[in-house]
């Protein structure tokens, strides 16, 4: 099998988001990846990778060699109701820091070793073209996992 | 007889000097990594080739899960190099004048125009800006070269320093807007770097404990992210 890289830790982790009935059905505008179209309606999320895939090697191939990749994503919520943003910002919290995390985010080819929330985004609130003030909360997640590294 | 206050005021020194060794290695690392304004066009150095066939059909599989159609052979291409920037070929002479006469005659459009109207000039100091001091004239990279770094100092039995970006639009680059996407290039800076910086900091410790005192320590060090 082959080494796969940080694409199957994205896949899941919007998995994640997509598969927790109440975060879906609160997120009206859908999930984004990196930049949201621009009618999109309120509530909606954003995706984005921040680190660019930072991989170890344990070992090598044929001898229990290991890859660890260490990456972090961004989870911004936009919405216009500025509370409505923070409880669905808690909600995502609570899915990507709880104690079952780890095992909640299946991605495919790669064992998860650690899945954290970090620190907030520290963006205040911003208006759209006509005037409308727009709230955005985010946070940081850092997932960490390892594969096996084939024999050559 | 060692003191355990001369034993912490030893791996003190060794972590300020490590640290700040750190702190230059994200520096180092967000400055190649933060976006800066293309200013430069050279039809020759910015070159595409078509995708091979071997590239096409190991992308397939990629493809399909992602939905996307086909690849066709002799349509797609991709681009092979950019143009290079000369991040340090920048500096402004005078009004609509480079001091590079070549640089200036390699100015695309929008570099001839950025210089024409001066909106992306900005002053470049070394280090961080000085009241009262004149610094040189730059045309664009102003989130790059304002990254710099505040020395680590010590408080109480804590060693901190920190790696600024203080340009106004540095966080919309950083964490992105809803009109753009973001381009981080603090944190995975940072990131990148932590491992490093905290093995630098238990080996500077240990030698500064081991060359003072002749003895070994074992200890634990503790590294923490902050931004604000």
């Amino acid at each position: 099998m082959a080494l796969s890289t940080t694409f199957p830790i994205k896949r899941a982790l919007v998995r994640l988001v997509r598969d927790s009935a109440p975060l879906k059905a609160a997120l009206v505008g859908g999930i984004h990846q990196r930049l949201s179209p621009r009618k999109v309606r309120f509530p909606y999320l954003v995706y984005s990778e921040v680190s660019a895939p930072f991989v170890s090697d344990w070992g090598a191939g044929g001898d229990n060699g290991r890859r660890e990749i260490d990456a972090l994503y961004d989870l911004d919520i936009y919405d216009v109701d500025s509370s409505r943003a923070e409880s669905l910002l808690e909600q995502l919290d609570g899915l990507l820091n709880g104690p079952g995390a780890a095992s909640a985010l299946a991605v495919e080819g790669q064992t998860v070793l650690l899945v954290e929330t970090r620190a907030k985004t520290p963006m205040g609130p911003d208006r759209d073209a006509v005037g409308r003030r727009i709230d955005r909360v985010g946070i940081t997640v850092h997932i960490q996992t390892d594969q096996p590294i084939p024999a050559v | 007889m060692i003191r355990a206050q001369d034993v912490m005021g030893a791996v003190l020194d060794a972590l300020v000097g490590s640290t700040n060794r750190g702190l230059i290695r994200i520096q180092t690392r967000a400055k190649e990594l933060a976006p800066v304004r293309k200013v430069f066009g050279d039809r020759g150095a910015y070159r595409t080739r078509f995708r091979t066939a071997d590239e096409i059909s190991s992308d397939r599989s990629i493809r399909q899960q992602l939905g996307l159609g086909p690849e066709e052979l002799y349509k797609n291409r991709q681009v092979v190099s950019r143009v290079p920037q000369k991040l340090n070929d920048r500096e402004v002479a005078g009004p609509g004048r480079l001091r590079s006469r070549q640089a200036q005659t390699q100015l695309d459009r929008r570099g001839r125009y950025e210089l024409k109207t001066g909106r992306a000039i900005f002053e470049q100091f070394n280090g961080p800006r000085v009241a009262g001091t004149q610094g040189t004239q730059q045309l664009g990279g102003r989130l790059r070269d304002e990254i710099h770094v505040e020395p680590a100092s010590v408080q109480g039995h804590r060693v901190s320093g920190r790696v600024v970006s203080p340009t106004p639009y540095a966080k919309y680059q950083e964490f992105g807007t809803h009109h753009n996407p973001a381009h981080p290039y603090l944190r995975p800076a940072g990131h990148e770097s932590v491992q490093k910086i905290a093995a630098d900091a238990r080996r500077s410790a240990a030698d500064a404990v081991r060359a003072t005192f002749h003895v070994r320590i074992e200890g634990v060090v503790t590294l923490k992210e902050a931004r604000g």
